[in-house]
C-alpha cells in the first residue's frame, strides 16, 4: 500500500511541475529565416526586409520595444529623427551603423553596456537594411539601395557572413566616425574599463587583481594584441601564466582611449 | 606431367583470378561506399528523433549523477565510520554501494543506448564528433572498465576488507573510484560543453586545429565544477529518497530508527551542497556571457527567460521542503519543542523570499493593459523582478535555512559555559548584521550599474552569507562546549509525512536537473555545435517549455521507476535475520 502511495505522491509532484509549467507563456524559438536579400531592392522592400532581420534574426525585440520602454534598451519610436540629432557632426545613417556594429561607444542615458555588436551576427546587407528600417521609424530614410549593394559585395567576397566581414563593413562605413577621434579620450577609458575589465582586473589598474595582473601603463601595441587577438606582442614577457583573457573584439574603438586612461 | 603442369597452372591462374576478382570486389565495395553520402538525419518513428534521443540522454545523465555523486559522500560516510569505530556509518555506507552496483549497470545501459540512437539517427553530427574527440573515444572504455571494476571490487570485497590494514585499502578504492569517476565526469563534459562553447576548431569549415582547446573549451569547467557539486547534492537526495521508502516500509523500530537516520544525513548533505550550487551556476552563466553576449541574452532575456521562474518555483519549494523537515525532526528531539515558536517568523520570511523570486520581469499582458501600466512590468511588484531582489531574497532563504539549522543542531543543548550569553548576542548580531547589509545592497543595487551590481553586489552578499553561517558554526563549538543535554534523539520517531518530503525533494531535485539539462541544450538554438555546425533536421527549433516540461516529466518518471526497481532489486538481496542493532549506538 506504501508503494503504491509512493508511486501517486512522485505522479502527483511530477503533474504539478508539468502543469505550472505548461501555464506560463508559450513560445517556440525557431531558427531565423534566411533572408535574401535581392540587389535591385526598392525602398520599401529594403525597410520591410529591416523589419524581418529586426524580429527575427537580429532578436532586437528581446530587448528593445517600439512604442514603449523596452526591458533592456531604450524605445525605438521615433529613433530615425531623434539619430539625426543624436551626436554632434554624425548624421543618422552613421549613428545608427555606429549602434548597429558597435554600441557601447555611446550609451542613451539610464542603460547599461549590453548590447552585441550585431557584426557577429548580421551580414553587412541585413545590417544596412535594418539601418533603413530604423531611420523609417520617424526619420528620413537615405539609405540606398546602392549602399545595401555595396554591402552585399563585401559580404559576397566571404563565405562567412558574419565576424570576417564585418571588419570590411567598418571600413566602408563606421570607419568614418571612428576617424573623427583623433587620440584616445581617457575619461572615455574609464568608463570602458570599469565596464569590461574588473570583472578580472583591479579597479585600481595599478593594482593586481582577483585573475588579472596589475596593467598601469600598459602600451598601446599590448593592449591592441590582448585585446583585439587574445596574444602578446612578440617581445613580450606575460606577467602571468593563465591564458584566461579571451579576445574582446568589440572594444575595437576603445583600444584608444583605454591606452590614454592607463597612462 | 605437361597435362599435370598446365592443370597446376590452370589452377594457378584460377587462384589469381579469384583474389583479383576478390581484390576489386573489395575495391568495388569500397570504392562503392565512399559513393554512399551519410544521410544527415534518420526519423525515429513516433515521438521523432530529438525526443527519442533527449530522454535517453536525460536518464542517463540522470543515473551517471547518481552512480559518481553516491561514492562521494559513501567513502566520506565509511571514513568517519573508520575514525568513530560507530558501526552504522559502515552499514550505511555499505547500503548506498549497494544501490551504486545496480545503479551502474542501469547507467550503461541508457548510455549504450544513447550511443546507438546518436549513431544512427544523427550520422553526420556524430561523425563530426568522433573525427574533433578521436582519442577521448578511445580514453572513455577504458576509463568506464576501471571505474565498474574498481566499484565491484570496493562493494563485493566490503566484508573481506573490513578491519585492519585491508580498510585502509578498502578505502583507498573508494577513492580510486571518486576519482576514476570524476575523469569520466571530465571527458564526458567536455564533448557536451564543445556543442555550446567550440573552441580549437576553425569555426568555419569545423576543421580540428587543437584537441586540448577543443576540451578545454569555455563552458568546460564551470560546467565540471557546477556538475559535480550537482551530482553530490542528487545523490544525497536519492539516498534520502531511498531511506525514505524504506522506512515507510519498515515495521521494526530498529529499522525505522536507521532508515529515518540515513534519511537525515542523506538530506543534510544534499542540502549543504545544494547551497553552494547558485554560485557555481553564476560562475557559468557569467562564463558563457562572456564567451557570447547573444547566447547569454537569449537565455537570460530571450525565449527562455521564464524558466527561470520555473526554477524559482522549484528552488523555492526545496527551501520550503528542507526547511520544513527540520522543523519536523525538532519534535524527535527532547527540549526541540522550545524553538517551535519561532517557526511562524521563519516561515514568513521564506514565503516572502518564494514570494520575491517568482516574480516575473515581463509580464505577458495585453496592449491596453500596457497603456495602463505604462509598460510590461507591473507598477508595484514590477520591481521584484530584477536580479537586485532576487538575489537578496535567496541569500536570505540560506540565511534563514541557516538559522533553523543552528536551531535543530542545538534542540537538546543547554549551554553551561559562563560566557553563554554574550556568545549568544554575539550570533544574534551576526544574523541581524549581515541580514542588514544583504538588504542594503539589495536595494542599493537599484541605484548603481550593472557590471557593480553583477560584479560586486553579488559577490559581498554571497561573501556575507558565508561569514554569517561559518562564524555562528564556529561560535557554537565554543557555546556548546561540556552542554548539558536534555535529552535523545529518538531517530524513527517521525510522522510518515516527513518521508514523503524527503521524496518530494528527490522528485523535485531530479526534475530540476532534467529542466536545467533542457536549458543547456536549448541555448544553443539551432545549432549542434553553436555556430559551427548548423541542425538543419525538421527539429531545429527550441520547442515550448511546456513540451520540454513534459519530456522532462517523463524522464523523471523513467527514471524513478527505474530507481524503485532498483531498490526491490536491493531488497531482494538483504539478509532476513537482523543484523546487529544499532539504535542504542544511534540514540546517544
Amino acid at each position: 500500500m506504501n508503494t503504491i502511495k509512493v508511486i501517486l505522491f512522485t505522479v502527483l509532484v511530477v503533474g504539478f511541475y508539468s502543469f505550472y509549467a505548461n501555464s506560463i507563456p508559450q513560445t517556440e524559438s525557431h531558427p531565423p529565416k534566411k533572408i535574401s536579400l535581392d540587389a535591385k531592392l526598392s525602398e520599401d522592400e529594403m525597410i520591410e526586409a529591416g523589419e524581418r532581420v529586426y524580429s527575427t534574426k537580429g532578436t532586437c525585440g528581446i530587448c528593445h520595444a517600439i512604442g514603449r520602454k523596452g526591458s533592456r534598451g531604450p524605445d525605438l519610436n521615433g529613433v530615425g529623427l531623434r539619430a539625426a540629432n543624436r551626436r554632434e557632426g554624425m548624421n543618422a545613417k552613421i549613428y545608427l551603423l555606429e549602434s548597429l556594429l558597435d554600441p557601447s561607444v555611446y550609451l542613451v542615458e539610464g542603460y547599461a553596456p549590453m548590447m552585441p555588436p550585431m557584426a557577429g551576427i548580421l551580414t553587412p546587407g541585413e545590417v544596412m537594411v535594418t539601418v533603413a528600417y530604423l531611420q523609417s521609424l520617424g526619420g528620413q530614410v537615405n539609405i540606398t539601395p546602392e549602399d545595401v549593394r555595396a554591402a552585399m559585395q563585401v559580404g559576397a567576397s566571404s563565405t562567412s557572413p558574419v565576424t570576417e566581414v564585418a571588419p570590411a563593413v567598418e571600413e566602408t562605413a563606421v570607419n568614418t566616425i571612428i576617424n573623427e577621434v583623433k587620440s584616445g579620450d581617457a575619461e572615455k577609458g574609464k568608463t570602458v574599463y570599469n565596464t569590461f575589465c574588473i570583472a578580472c582586473h583591479n579597479p585600481d589598474p595599478a593594482l593586481a587583481g582577483p585573475i588579472g595582473p596589475e596593467i598601469k601603463g600598459s602600451s598601446r601595441e599590448l593592449l591592441e594584441a590582448r585585446v583585439m587577438r587574445g596574444q602578446y606582442p612578440d617581445d613580450y614577457t606575460p606577467k602571468r601564466e593563465t591564458k584566461i583573457m579571451p579576445p574582446m573584439t568589440n572594444l575595437v574603438n576603445d583600444i584608444d582611449h583605454l591606452t590614454e586612461f592607463l597612462k | 606431367m605437361q597435362a599435370k603442369i598446365n592443370r597446376i597452372d590452370n589452377s594457378k591462374y584460377v587462384v589469381r583470378s579469384i583474389f583479383l576478382l576478390l581484390f576489386l570486389g573489395l575495391a568495388g565495395a569500397v570504392w562503392g561506399q565512399e559513393l554512399i553520402e551519410l544521410p544527415e538525419y534518420r526519423a525515429f518513428p513516433i515521438i521523432g528523433s530529438r525526443v527519442a534521443v533527449w530522454i535517453a540522454a536525460e536518464v542517463h545523465l540522470m543515473f551517471a549523477a547518481f552512480v559518481l555523486g553516491v561514492p562521494m559522500f559513501a567513502v566520506i560516510v565509511e571514513l568517519i565510520g573508520v575514525l568513530t569505530k560507530q558501526e552504522r556509518y559502515d552499514k550505511m555506507s555499505k547500503e548506498f554501494t549497494k544501490l551504486l552496483a545496480i545503479a551502474m549497470s542501469t547507467t550503461a545501459i541508457w548510455g549504450g543506448i544513447l550511443l546507438f540512437l546518436l549513431l544512427t539517427l544523427y550520422p553526420r553530427f556524430m561523425n563530426y564528433l568522433s573525427e574533433v574527440f578521436l582519442p577521448t573515444l578511445w580514453i572513455y572504455p577504458f576509463l568506464f572498465f576501471l571505474e565498474a571494476f574498481t566499484l565491484y571490487i570496493y562493494y563485493y570485497g566490503w566484508e573481506r576488507m573490513k578491519s585492519g590494514k585491508s580498510k585502509w585499502f578498502h578505502l583507498y578504492l573508494g577513492l580510486q573510484l571518486n576519482i576514476v569517476g570524476t575523469v569520466l565526469l571530465l571527458v564526458a563534459n567536455a564533448w557536451a560543453t564543445f556543442m555550446m562553447t567550440p573552441g580549437g576548431v576553425d569555426m568555419k569549415t569545423g576543421a580540428l586545429m587543437n584537441i586540448w582547446e577543443v576540451i578545454d573549451n569555455f563552458a568546460w569547467w564551470p560546467i565540471n565544477i557546477h556538475r559535480l557539486i550537482a551530482n553530490v547534492t542528487f545523490g544525497g537526495a536519492i539516498v534520502a529518497a531511498y531511506a525514505a521508502f524504506k522506512f515507510l516500509h519498515s515495521s521494526t523500530d530498529e529499522d525505522k530508527a536507521h532508515y529515518d537516520w540515513m534519511g537525515y544525513v542523506g538530506n543534510m548533505i544534499a542540502i549543504w551542497s545544494f547551497l553552494v550550487l547558485p554560485f557555481a551556476g553564476y560562475w557559468l552563466m557569467r562564463e558563457l556571457y562572456q564567451y557570447d553576449q547573444t547566447m547569454g541574452i537569449t537565455m537570460m532575456g530571450g525565449f527562455l527567460s521564464w524558466l527561470w521562474i520555473i526554477q524559482a518555483v522549484l528552488i523555492s519549494s526545496l527551501f520550503l521542503a528542507s526547511n520544513y523537515y527540520l522543523w519536523l525532526g525538532m519534535e524527535r528531539i527532547d527540549g526541540g519543542e522550545r524553538y517551535q515558536k519561532y517557526i511562524k517568523y521563519m516561515l514568513s520570511v521564506l514565503l516572502l523570499c518564494v514570494w520575491v523570486w517568482a516574480t516575473p520581469h515581463s509580464l505577458v499582458v495585453s496592449p491596453e493593459e500596457v497603456a495602463v501600466m505604462g509598460g510590461v512590468h507591473h507598477p508595484v511588484i514590477g520591481i521584484f523582478g530584477v536580479m537586485s531582489a532576487k538575489m537578496t531574497a535567496v541569500n536570505f532563504m540560506i540565511l534563514t535555512s541557516a538559522i533553523g539549522f543552528m536551531f535543530y543542531r542545538r534542540a537538546n543543548k543547554v549551554a553551561t559555559v559562563s560566557y553563554a550569553m554574550p556568545l549568544n548576542l554575539l550570533q544574534a548580531g551576526i544574523f541581524a548584521g549581515v541580514g542588514a547589509y544583504v538588504l542594503y545592497l539589495g536595494v542599493d543595487g537599484y541605484f548603481v550599474e550593472p557590471s557593480i551590481r553583477v560584479n560586486k553586489y553579488s559577490v559581498w552578499q554571497v561573501l556575507a552569507v558565508l561569514f554569517a553561517i561559518i562564524s555562528t558554526t564556529v561560535i557554537d563549538v565554543f557555546l556548546f562546549k561540556n552542554s548539558e543535554s536534555l535529552g535523545k534523539f529518538h531517530w524513527g520517531k517521525m510522522p510518515q509525512r516527513s518521508q514523503y518530503i524527503l521524496i518530494f525533494i528527490a522528485v523535485t531535485f531530479t526534475w530540476l536537473m532534467g529542466l536545467m539539462g533542457y536549458a543547456r541544450s536549448a541555448i544553443r538554438q539551432h545549432w549542434h555545435v553553436y555556430k559551427v555546425m548548423e541542425d538543419t533536421s525538421v527539429d531545429a527549433f527550441a520547442p515550448t517549455l511546456g513540451f520540454a516540461s513534459n519530456v522532462v516529466s517523463v524522464c523523471v518518471l523513467i527514471f524513478l521507476g527505474l530507481v524503485m526497481f532498483i531498490f526491490w532489486l536491493g531488497s531482494l538481496a538483504d539478509p532476513k535475520k537482523k543484523e546487529t542493532p544499532v539504535v542504542a549506538e544511534m540514540n546517544r
